[in-house]
Parts: structure tokens; sequence; C-alpha cells
């Protein structure tokens, strides 16, 4: 699976996009926060991808996503993306949120997406760019796996506390799945999308409780009226080494001390090698 | 400079985070739409980075925003990424460029300046350096604009009167350098008042007039009616491998009519090997 292919000889291809300047429409179930039916994303892919610019926006109604990215193959669906997020909370057609994702997607495949939401049956539309080569001629990771576990369709909530510019540490999975060689984050409203400016810097760190180690130093988040979340949301990927089984955490200041304000979600990935 | 990594021992650190005010490290413009002073950002760098992840946001008005990434080494200051762009024509923007994949030596003194479309306007920055990119992968020399900034902002690309139908724009006559990644960022066009939600589709071309091969395939992006402006603004980095003195255009659709409604602002970014 691990190609290197020269970048001289890169190519790109579209899968989803669609007429009226629009992605595929993917539905989430008629239950809230239950993944629906699987949607295929274009044709079939024409060459092995190596990396995915995977596009999510114009939701139908304010609401929190996760969703699944899949392959079939010979009959056979594998998810390679597991419950990335999609915060379009604020307001309908508000948000787009953008992946970078280094994937390996076997030439031959169809590409396909289902989604979970807070309020059932509304609907997010997916764009997705598949390239023959990461940079530097790349290639891609087996599949990105959760390292969270999705609560009413969005990630962990950390409260920072009562406490401003201090540190509060929340832990975001006990166990790691699978050994990561690429961490991907994202951050979002918590469910809060009535505040005041705020500002964060958070770390995300692997350890054991009194023993973390810091892997992303400070990141920094901030939203302001009128739009009352953050603009930009996925933070990522990140070069790192994780092993299986690694508990891992985010510790977050914020400068108000204002309950709901400032707290954020966080959901977490890891590439598998 | 091309050295190779294991991502086994990938190291971070950050710097111009202000712990004690959850805050990162202010930049004042100059006159309107001219660079300002440069700002250290923290202490000189303790080991060679291959990649640069920078997050902004905090401004102290609403403006259009292009910024330069130099580093001091021996006393000579190289700019390494040109005419970065911020967007936050409506408050609360907040964005980052996760992962660029650029060398800085180890002992580097990082600083910024910027151009604001508001004389002496201000905002925050720090950034996360990397000991290694994604497959352990060293960075590239230096990131290149492939634009020229008008008024702090990239080039207009107006879609025109016919919805949902492409219309291109030249971004640059000619590159400076051979480039073997892009970066791609949006903005409002200058309009912070939109009448309704907008969808665009866009690729990103190369090629002289009449023969324009597509690099990157439509994009999808779009905003609503809350802040009037694209949320997520940066995309990519998109592997290529573009010659010096390549003509470079944006061919985009929208799905509204609307005169300045319909017009987003592109800038294009290429990594130097």
């Amino acid at each position: 699976m691990f190609n290197w292919v020269p970048h001289t000889a890169a190519r790109s291809e579209n899968r989803g996009a669609a007429a009226g300047t629009a992605g595929t429409v993917i539905t989430a179930s008629g239950t809230a926060n239950t993944k629906g039916s699987y949607t295929d994303i274009g044709s079939t892919t024409s060459f092995d991808y190596e990396w995915l610019i995977v596009v999510a926006g114009a939701a139908n109604t304010a609401g929190n996503y996760v969703f699944d990215l899949a392959i079939s193959v010979g009959g056979n669906r594998f998810i390679i993306a597991e419950d990335l997020r999609f915060c379009s909370l604020r307001a309908s057609n508000q948000q787009w949120d953008i992946y970078c994702l280094p994937l390996h997607v076997p030439s031959g495949s169809q590409l396909s997406v289902r989604c979970a939401a807070s309020v059932a049956s509304i609907t997010m539309q997916v764009v997705i760019l598949g390239y023959s080569s990461g940079p530097f001629g790349a290639p891609g990771y087996s599949r990105c796996r959760a390292f969270y576990a999705p609560s009413t369709s969005r990630g962990i909530t950390c409260d920072p506390g009562a406490v401003a510019h201090t540190k509060t540490r929340t832990q975001i999975t006990a166990s790691t799945p699978d050994r990561a060689v690429a961490l991907l984050a994202y951050v979002g409203p918590n469910g809060d999308v009535a505040a005041a400016a705020t500002r964060w810097l958070f770390d995300i760190e692997t350890g054991g409780a009194g023993s973390e180690q810091v892997l992303l130093p400070n990141m920094y988040l901030g939203r302001g009226a009128p739009y009352d979340m953050p603009t930009s949301q996925v933070f990522g990927p990140y070069p790192c080494d994780i092993p299986a089984s690694s508990r891992m955490s985010c510790n977050i200041q914020c400068h108000v001390t204002t309950a709901g304000d400032r707290s954020v979600d966080v959901a977490l990935w890891g590439f598998v090698p | 400079m091309f050295n190779w990594n294991l991502n086994t021992a990938a190291r971070t650190e950050n710097r111009g985070a202000i712990t004690a005010s959850t805050n990162a490290t202010t930049i004042t413009s100059g006159a309107a739409n001219t660079k300002g002073s440069y700002v250290d950002i923290g202490a000189v760098t303790s080991f060679d980075y291959e990649a640069i992840s920078i997050c902004f946001g905090n401004s102290s008005t609403t403006h259009d925003v292009v910024f330069d990434l130099a580093i001091n080494v021996g006393g000579n200051r190289f700019i390494i990424a040109e005419d970065l762009r911020f967007s936050d024509l409506k408050d609360g923007g907040w964005d980052r460029y996760s992962l660029l994949p650029i060398h800085v030596p180890s002992g580097s003194q990082i600083s910024i300046r910027l151009a604001s479309s508001v004389a002496s306007a201000t905002a925050d920055f720090l950034l996360v350096g990397h000991s290694c990119g994604l497959f352990g992968a060293p960075g590239y020399s230096r990131m290149v604009a492939l634009y020229t900034p008008s008024t702090s902002r990239g080039v207009d690309c107006d879609p025109g009167a016919v919805g949902d139908t492409k219309t291109r724009t030249q971004v640059t006559a000619s590159t400076p350098q051979r480039v073997v990644a892009l970066m791609v960022a949006i903005g409002g066009g200058g309009d912070a008042a939109r009448a309704t939600t907008d969808r665009w589709l866009f690729d990103i071309e190369q090629g002289g007039a009449g023969s324009e091969q597509v690099i990157v395939p439509n994009i999808y992006c779009g905003c609503g009616s809350v802040i009037d402006v694209p949320a997520q603004t940066t995309f990519g980095p998109f592997p290529c491998d573009i010659a010096t003195a390549t003509r470079l255009s944006c061919n985009i659709q929208c799905n509204v009519t609307t005169a300045g409604d319909r017009v987003l602002d592109i800038a294009l970014h290429g990594f130097v090997p």
C-alpha cells in the first residue's frame, strides 16, 4: 500500500460536486444521533488516491454532525475515516469544514458517506478531492480512527473551569484503539452558540493520569460576535507516534469564566500506518 | 536541508502563546495596506522545524490581512512564507494554517509583520513547530506568494451574472519559482453584507489563456447570512508540480448572481523545493 508517487505526476479528481453549485446531499437518520444510510459520492475512483480533501458544508438545518467516510471495493464496505465532525450549529448553510486526510484509496473504489446529526433527518453536503500523492509524493495511511466516542453528535466536552487563564484537563479517550502516526483534532462550540468573545489555549496530551505528555502545545482558538462559534474548527493532521491503548486528554484554558461560554467539545482522530 | 526524520521521534514546541492572558503575540499593521514592523514570535527555535502550524485571530477590528513569516539567522532576515492571508471581515474570524511543510533551522528567531486594510490594526499570532512533516517528511525551503495582494486581500474572482456557470480569472501571469505543493486561501472579496446563502465551486488551473489545465478541481465552499464571509478559509496543501513562469487562474461558479455577493478573493501560495 505504501507506494511513493513522484508528484511531478500528481493527478487529482473531484467526486461529489453537483449541479446547482452544490455537493452531494447526505441525510441523517430519522432518529437523532444515529447514523443514516450511506450515500455514494460520485462515481468510482479512477486512480489510487494517497491524499484526500473532504469538504463538508451546506447544512440545511443548524445542527451537530458526525459522519463516516467509507469505500466499497469488490462488494465489501470499509470505513476509512470514522466519526469526522461537522458543526453548523449557529445557522443553516453557514459553516464549511475542510479536512486534509492522508489516506490511501484504491483505484476503482466507491466512496460513500453516512452521517448522524443532533436533529433527525437533516442534511449536509460533501465534496471530495482525490490526489495521487501527498505532499513530497507521500503515500496515504490505511485509515483514520476516531479517538473519542461521539456524544449527541459532537465531541467530548472540555470545560476550562471557573478560573480564567488556568488549564483544566479532560480525558478524551481512556485507550486508543490503534497506533497512530498522525493526529487530527476538531474543536467545536459544545452546543453554545450565544456567547461573548472567547479565546482558548489548549494542549493535546498523551499518557496516564498525572504523567501526561504534551503532543500539541497551546493551540490557539477563539470566537466573536456575531457568529458565536469558532469559524475554523479543524486542526491538523500533525505528525506524531501514539501507541495503541494510549490515554488522550485535552488541557484547556479560557479567558472568560462564564459557564457554558467557556466550554468547547473536542474530537480527536489518529491515522493508522 | 532535506532531512527525513522518523515521526516516532516527532517533537513540537510553541512560540508566541501568552498563557497569562490566554492570548498570542500581537502584531500591528502600518498605514492601510502597508506592512508594519516585524515582531518576534517567542524565543528562538530549539530544534529544526520541518513543518509549521500558524494560528491567528483576535483582531482589533474587522479587516483583511496579509502577513509575512520570516526567520532571522545570524543577523540576516529571510521571508519563508510571504503574503499569507487572514480574512477577518466580520468580527470573530479565527483561522490557521495547519502544518505548512517549511524547514526552519534550529536557533532561528521567527517574526511576523502584517499589512491590513485598516491602518494600525492588530491581530494575534502564534505558531507550533514540528520536527517532521507527515510520514517524517522534511520541509520545503520556503513558501512564495503566487498572487499580488490588493488592499490586503487576494485577487477578486467574479463568477459573473449567470448562476452556476464558471468564469475564469487570472491569479498570476507568471509564477516566480517552481513549486511542488499549493495552498489556496479565500476571502470575502470585500463583501461582508451578503443577502443570502452563497455556495461556490472553483477550479485552480495552470496554463496559458485558452489551454488551462485543472490542478485542483471543484473546491467547495460557502457561507450564510450570519457572518456573510466563508468560515474556514485555508485549503491545502495540494501536491503538484508547477514550473516557473506558469500562468495560474481560478475558474469559479456561484449559485447566486448578485453583484458583490458572488465575488470571492483568492490567494495562492506555492512551496519551493
